[in-house]
Formats: C-alpha cells, structure tokens, sequence
C-alpha cells in the first residue's frame, strides 16, 4: 500500500536533508542516499516477483477534493521497468556529481528524481502533468546557476517544453471532460482510458497530436529537436546525463503508458507519419554526429539517432517492437551515462572533449581504454551488449509493419559505428597528444566498470529487464489490438 | 459586516491622530484593527446570520466573507511592504485614512446588493487612488499619474453612473435580484436597457483594465509611487473584479447573453496586447502592469465560461488569492530594488533568499507546478473546456499563458545570471521576509490546493 508512496518520498527526503544539513555532509549524505536509492530498487524487483497482491503495489489519496484530483499512484511492471532506469541512473549521476559542487545541487538531482519517480508512478492524469513539469524545474536552476549556459539555450528549452506540456494539459483535460464516473468527472486512469477510447474518431486525432506534442518536443523527435544539442552541450554533464538518461524516457513512458491506451484507434493512421519523422530524425542526426569534432555534441546527436529508433519501435504496435523499445530506454540510459562519463573524464582530466586535440590515451591508460570501448561499443549496439537485444526486437517489430523503414532505420547502426568508431579511434588510439600525466579517480573507475558490467551483463542475461518489458508490452498490445 | 465598521472607524480613526498628534501609532493601531476585522470575519462565518442591513444594500454571505477576507488580509501585508519601501511615505493621517477608505469601498465592491451601493463603493475605492497616485510631490511621472487616472477613472465611473441609470429606467428597481427577476421576465430587451448593460460592463473594463481600455494602466502604475501600485495592483484591481463577478453571474445571467461575445473579443485581445507589450519591458512596473492586464483578462475567462457551479467561484478565489499573494511578493521586493530590470542582474548572488521569493513569485504567475497559480490557471481551462465556449479561446489562452512563460522566466535567468562586474550596492542578506512570507503561501496553497480550491461545493 505505502510503497509506491515510499519509493517518491524516499529521493524527496533525500533533497531536504541534504538541502537543510551543513555543506560538510554533502558528501556522506550524497552517498548514502545514493545506497538508498540502489536498495529500493532490488526491493521492488524482488517485490515483483514476491508481491502477493497487487493492492501492496497501489497508493491513492483525496487530494484536491473539489477537483477530483487524487495522488493515486502505481507500480505496474512498466513503472517498474522505468523506477528501476531511474534508480540505477540516478545513483550513478549521485556518485559521479564532482565532489566540490555545491549541495544545492545534489538537493536539486535528488528532488528531480523524485519528479522523475513521480511521473512513472502516477495514474492519476493531473498529477501526471504535475510531476512532468515539475521535473523541469530543477534541470533548468541546475541549467542557471550552475553551468555556463547561456540564457538563449535555457529559454529555448524551457518555453519549448513548456509549450508542449501545455498543449498537452489541453489534451488531458479535454479526456477529462469526456470521462463519466457516478455523474462527475474523475482524473483517474481508468477513467480517462474509457472515456477517451469512447471519443469519436476526429476527437481521438485531437487528442493523440496534442498529448503527442509533449513528448515530441522532450525525446525529441524531428523536427521539434533544435533545443536538444545546445541544451546538451552547455549543461553541466551530471545535468546531460539527467536529460538524456532518465528525463527523455519520460517521453517514452508517456507515449506507452497515456497516448497508446488511450487514443489506440488513431494510432493506425498516425504511425506512417511519425515512423517517417523518426526515421529523417535518425537518419539527419547520424550524418550530423559522424561530422562531430566535439564529443559532447556527438553524444547528443547519437541520443537523438538512438531516440528516434526507440520511437520506431514504439510506433511499429507490433508487441516486439514495444517491448524492444522499452528494454532499449534502459540500455541506452546506460550506455548514454557512461559515454558521458567518459567525456566528463576527457573533458576534466585530459584537458579537452574536442577529438582532434586528444588521442593515443591508451597508451597510458590502459584499463580506461577498455571500458570505454566496451561503453562504445554498448553504443553501436553489438551483439553480447544490452543495446543489441532492444534494437533487434525492435527491428523485428518494424520488419512486420515495413521491411523498407526497417532497412532505412537499420542505417543507423551502421551509421552508429562510424560516428562511434571513428571519434574512439580519433580519441584513445593513434599519435600522443593528450594530457598523458593525467590521473583518473578510482571512483570514476569504479562507476565505469559498473556500467559496463552493466551492458555486459544485460547482453548476456537479458531476462530480468525483458521480463518486466515483455509483461508490458504484452498488456499493451491487447489494448491496440481491437483499435487496429 | 462588522468587518466594514471596523475597517471605517479605523479610517476615521486615523484622521482623527492627526488632530489629537497619535500618528505614531496608527501603523500598529490599524495592523491590530485589520486582524480584528479578519477575526470579526472569521466570527461571522461560524454564525451565519443572513442579514441584509440598510434596505437590502449590503449583504455579507459566506462567499462575501471569504473575499473581503482575502481583501483584508491582502492588505495587511500590504501594510508591511509600503513601511518597507526605501523612499516611504511615513505612515501618517494621509496615507492611512486613504487607503482603510480605499479598503472599505473595495469591502462594498465586495457585498453590494444595490447598484447605488456598487457606485459608492467604486467612487471610495478610486478617489483615494486618484490622490495617493499623484502622492509623490516631487515626480511629475507622479502627478502625471494622478491626472491620468482622475480623468480616465472619472468617465469610466460616468459611464458606469449611465449605465446604471438606463438599467434602473427598465428595471424601476436598483436593487440587483429586482434587476436580475426583470432580465429573466423579458423576452426582448429594450434597445436602452441592453446599452445600459453594455454600459455598465464596459465601465468595468475599465476598472480592471481590459483590453482596449487599458491604457491607463501601464502609464499610472510607473508613475505611482511604488507601494501605491502595488495596492492598485492587487487589492483595488481584484476588488473591482469581484463587483465585475458579482454583476454578471447574478444580475446579468441567462437568457440575454448578448453581451458574452463583446467580453470574449475583449478578453483574447487583452491576451493578445498585453503579453506582447510585456515582452519588450524594461521596467519592472510596467511589466507587472501587462501582466497584470494578462491576469485580468484570465480572470475574465471565468465569467465568459458562465458556469454556475462551486467551480466558478472556487476558481475565482483561488486565482485572485495566488494573484494577490504573487503580486505583493513582487512588489516587496521591488520596493526595495527598484524597478529597472537591468539591476536585477547577478541578484541571486546578492540576496539568495529574496532571489528564491522572487523567483516562486514569477513561477506562480507563470502558472507552473506546484505552486497556487498552477492550480487557479488549470482551474480557469477546466470551466472554459467545459463550457460551450469556442475552443479557439483557450487555444489562444494557452499561447498567452506561454508567452507570459516566457518572460517570467527570462526574469529569474535575469536573477540568477552570473554577472562579470562587481555587485552593485552592498552585499547584505536582505531580511524580506514579507516575500518569503507570500512565497511560502503560494507553495504551502500548491501543496493543499483543498485549503483555498475547495471551500464551496454548492
């Protein structure tokens, strides 16, 4: 009963503890709750398979009684497949944040992961919304104060989030109109499935395009992409690995959990069109990222390259692409934080993140090396990584809705191990130019070798994952199917 | 309507210390009469008696109460930010006297039951304004001020006095539910009771400073002296609001609902000017005026959704609560900084907290989570959505509400800007906390949007 409840306010007192004790134990209290944060969610995965009633999985409570809005919250297997990628992710974002930063910002990550947690959690449709753009404000003061990003980029990415999260709250309370519980309107998700499936056809198109704006603009999908890269580059990289890791699979989450069970009749007509963004998206971002010079950038192309396949996946409606789609979001949160991980090193120890400034660091860093080409190659999605297993199940899912998207989607790998390939050759092999005297912290070590262990081992034994995702995608798949 | 005394006395009461010299006590001597006030209010929402004194003029229901409630209460922290003010008026007769006047005509702006009582209430709310507009003897932006408001104020309370004639001259009756059980009888309005209708409403636009009859409002709150805008702007603006309020969804109702279209064309081109005036401020004044004009016309949309539900009225308090409380956090901090954007760079580092007070002030206006603007905007889209209203115009409200996103939040990346040069003026913590006061009470109403949201559920 009180566990989803738990798992929200445990990354909540994080915050404001670390917030209201002294600067001196930011580093002990950042770790613990980091420790925390990696104990729930082996809690709630033995709990999936140990929970005896599904009420123990449920919290709901009157909040705005007037309104009807409850803090009704969930842990399905697919809040559970997104609180675990945010459990993980977010402790190793923790641990990596530089020892010197001030502890605004550790209370700022931990009450985003709480917004995060909240997003996943939530089945109430307003409360939903409440966390989506709450999770925004603590990246955007992490954005302002604490990086040098200019006030152009932050404008830009907050206003064009917000103009999706708005056209989205039009959408939901248009479905929240329709719905009919006892003679008044309800917010909850049984509620708003049921009313908006009952809506007519052109209804339903109204409905899907505005809550579609949403996550558009946050994965994002071409063209509503032009905040990403500069917003990418210029955060902090404790804040791109936020942005890229966890906050875009809000996106993913959405599409899955609100558009397709509520709005499934329209999805047939509006799969070409968004399959054919996703697929210009992918394709315009790997020939953008293969020009790279700086790696950050580079990253931030090849999230959006990977994005949009995760997005084929997603709209093939064909029950392997799905659940490829969702074993992906936690592969590439992986391999995205340790790519970033590795720039950060590059960037802080070596002296540079352009590529033509380093190179032949192997030669000195052997062991570095090693991981980073295991990270790289969890990037380009090579058999034996966790990217491997989601890509292939969602390219099985986009060959039985169309082979000619699958073979243009299927580019990007190709086009992935240029860009990857070539920036890791250009970075750790070749001529010294690097920094050579530089040393890398153990606990960066350490947290590399976790995400690599990670990929590794997700390639090798992916039934954990796929198993929650498999169970979603499965529930999913019958709601559509009458749709379709 | 104990409240109404009290808040008159103490004005007489302060004109009073200029004669028997007590003007150094009337700050603490109305702080105590105004929390009386709050607490006689209080008193009679546990005993409610509908009584209606004076001949059905003024009737003090429980929703009257919990308006002129937030009314006082307003204007309680008021008090402290005026006293704050770095070029402050000293506290005296003049000030006093006029603002508790102001107050209470906004108190009878708030319970009429009689259109004559509607205009005396306009009159005692505006003509102390009109002074205290004009009160800073050394600014010619403030006699200028002054003028502008006098003569504009003075036709809209001529038309006002028009309209009401007209309406009396169809109705034979000034008293509201006599007007409201002849708008119902008629099946067809005379020509000259629709214009008396029209007449009143536009002089209300005036008022609260609609689109096209703003253009007072940018002008006459820059030249203000700061504390006096900053009760134009919150008390006086909502004051006339709930008359606007009461007008229209009790004598005006159905069938004749002619007049919903003109306050429509009126509301989205309020929408439209204000927040694409407000982009290119560089005072702070004048932006707080367009936003305020954007505010207004929001709350405009409550009545143009015409819904006779709790929601209406739940919505109407939680939106003027959240704009009052925003509003006044703003003004504490401007009082003390000024009013020129380009000094609030690099704030942040020089005042955190009032930086962070600033910063959930200009969040609540934007309408973001989790403080109490978000729930009154989403509470405005819900009545517009479910009324029959075109959708174009929440489409449209939605824009707006982006737009003002937009430069609220230009604002605080202003606050929180890293600034090369030296800090200007000394770095102190600035012990605001009358900012930080109305900063936690918009996240403490985010939090329990049931303390304010869900008060009636008639």
């Amino acid at each position: 009963m009180m566990i989803p409840l738990l798992l929200l306010c445990i990354p909540l007192a994080s915050a404001i503890v670390i917030w209201s004790f002294p600067a001196a134990f930011t580093g002990i209290f950042s770790k613990l709750f980091a420790g925390t944060q990696i104990i729930s969610l082996l809690v709630i995965y033995v709990l999936h398979f140990y929970a005896s009633t599904t009420t123990e999985l449920q919290y709901d409570m009157m909040w705005f009684n007037a309104m009807g809005l409850h803090v009704s919250l969930i842990l399905s297997p697919l809040s559970m497949l997104f609180i675990i990628l945010t459990s993980l992710v977010g402790s190793i974002i923790v641990l990596s944040i530089p020892a010197t930063t001030s502890k605004h910002v550790y209370a700022l990550v931990f009450f985003m992961l709480f917004a995060l947690q909240g997003v996943f959690l939530a089945q109430d449709g307003l409360l939903f919304y409440i966390f989506w753009e709450l999770a925004l404000l603590p990246i955007y003061f992490i954005g302002l104060v604490w990086s040098d990003a200019t006030r152009a980029t932050l404008l830009k990415f907050f206003v064009y989030t917000v103009l999706g999260s708005l056209s989205m709250l039009l959408g939901l309370i248009y479905v929240y109109l329709h719905t009919d519980v006892a003679g008044a309107h309800a917010w909850n998700y049984n509620a708003m499935i049921q009313a908006a499936q009952a809506l007519q056809p052109q209804q339903q198109y109204f409905v899907f395009w505005s809550i579609f704006l949403a996550f558009a603009i946050k994965l994002p999908l071409f063209p509503f992409h032009s905040w990403q890269p500069a917003t990418y580059v210029e955060m902090p990289y404790y804040g791109t690995m936020l942005l890229s890791g966890i906050m875009l699979k809000m996106g993913v989450f959405g599409i899955i959990h609100w558009l397709f069970a509520m709005v499934p009749a329209a999805i047939p007509s509006v799969q070409q069109p968004v399959l054919i963004l996703a697929l210009i998206g992918i394709l315009y971002a790997s020939i953008i990222a293969i020009q790279q010079r700086d790696y950050k950038r580079l990253i931030a192309y090849a999230s959006m390259a990977h994005v949009g396949v995760i997005v084929c996946g997603l709209f093939s409606a064909h029950v392997q692409g799905i659940q490829g789609a969702l074993f992906q979001s936690v592969s590439h949160g992986l391999t995205v934080v340790g790519l970033l991980l590795v720039c950060d090193i590059l960037e802080h120890r070596f002296g540079s993140q352009t590529i033509s400034n380093l190179g032949g660091i192997r030669n000195t860093h052997p062991w570095f090396a090693v991981l980073f080409l295991c990270i790289t190659m969890g990037a380009v999605a090579l058999p034996l990584t966790s990217s491997f297993i989601g890509e292939f199940l969602i390219f099985n899912g986009l060959f039985s809705y169309s082979p000619l998207i699958m073979g243009l989607a299927g580019i990007s790998v190709i086009l992935g191990a240029v860009y990857m390939l070539r920036s890791y050759q250009g970075i750790m092999l070749g001529q010294h130019t690097a920094n050579t005297t530089a040393t890398i912290p153990k606990a960066h070590y350490i947290l590399l070798t976790v995400v690599m262990a990670l990929i590794i081992l997700l390639g090798l034994f992916p039934k954990p994952i796929n198993d929650l995702a498999a169970s979603a995608a499965t529930t999913l798949v019958h709601t559509l199917k009458p749709g379709i | 309507m104990i409240a109404l005394f009290i808040i008159i006395g103490n004005g007489l009461l302060a004109l009073l210390a200029e004669i028997f010299k007590f003007q150094k006590f009337i700050f603490n001597i109305t702080f105590v009469l105004l929390l009386a006030a709050l607490a006689s209010n209080y008193w009679a929402w546990q005993h409610p008696q509908a009584f209606a004194p004076f001949s059905n003029m003024i009737c003090f229901n429980m929703l009257e109460l919990v308006l002129s409630s937030l009314l006082i209460a307003a204007t309680i922290l008021w008090l402290f930010i005026q006293r704050a003010s770095h070029n402050h008026q000293s506290f005296g007769t003049d000030l006093s006297s006029l603002i508790l006047f102001a107050l209470a005509g906004g108190l009878l702006l708030t319970a009429f039951q009689n259109l004559t009582t509607l205009f005396i209430g306009v009159e005692l709310l505006s003509i102390p304004l009109y002074v205290l507009a004009a009160s800073h003897k050394d600014s010619a932006d403030s006699h200028e001020a002054g003028f502008k408001y006098l003569i504009l104020g003075a036709f809209a309370s001529a038309l006002l006095l028009f309209g009401i004639a007209l309406l009396y001259g169809g109705a034979a009756s000034f008293d509201i539910n006599a007007i409201q059980a002849y708008l119902n009888a008629q099946a067809n309005l005379p020509a000259f009771v629709k214009m008396g209708m029209l007449l009143l409403l536009i002089a209300f636009c005036f008022k609260v400073a609609i689109a096209p009859f703003h253009f007072w409002s940018p002008d006459v709150y820059e030249g203000a002296p700061m504390a006096i805008t900053a009760f134009m702007s919150t008390v006086a603006k909502t004051a006339s609001f709930y008359a606007f309020f009461k007008i229209t969804m009790v004598c005006f109702n159905a069938p004749h609902t002619f007049w919903i279209s003109m306050l429509m064309a009126f509301a989205v081109l309020s929408l439209i000017l204000a927040n694409t005036s407000a982009l290119g401020q560089k005072h702070l004044k004048r932006l707080f005026a367009y936003s305020g004009i954007s505010h207004s016309a929001f709350l405009l949309l409550i009545i143009i959704a015409q819904q006779k539900q709790a929601l209406s009225v739940n919505a109407l308090i939680m939106y003027t609560a959240s704009y009052m409380l925003s509003g006044l956090g703003a003004f504490a901090i401007l009082v003390k900084h000024g009013d020129v954007i380009s000094d609030y760079a690099g704030f942040a580092k020089r005042n955190p907290t009032s930086a962070f007070s600033f910063s959930v002030c200009l969040l609540s206006m934007a309408g973001i989570p989790i403080t109490a603007g978000f729930f009154s905007k989403y509470m405005v889209f819900v009545l517009l959505l479910s009324s029959s209203v075109s959708i174009w115009v929440s489409v449209i409200a939605i824009v707006a509400a982006l737009i003002g996103i937009y430069y609220y939040i230009r604002l605080i990346t202003q606050l929180y800007s890293k600034t090369a040069e030296e800090p200007k003026g000394p770095i102190q913590t600035d012990n605001n906390w009358i900012a930080l006061l109305c900063a936690i009470a918009l996240l403490v109403i985010g939090f329990f949007p049931q303390s304010l949201g869900g008060i009636f559920t008639f």
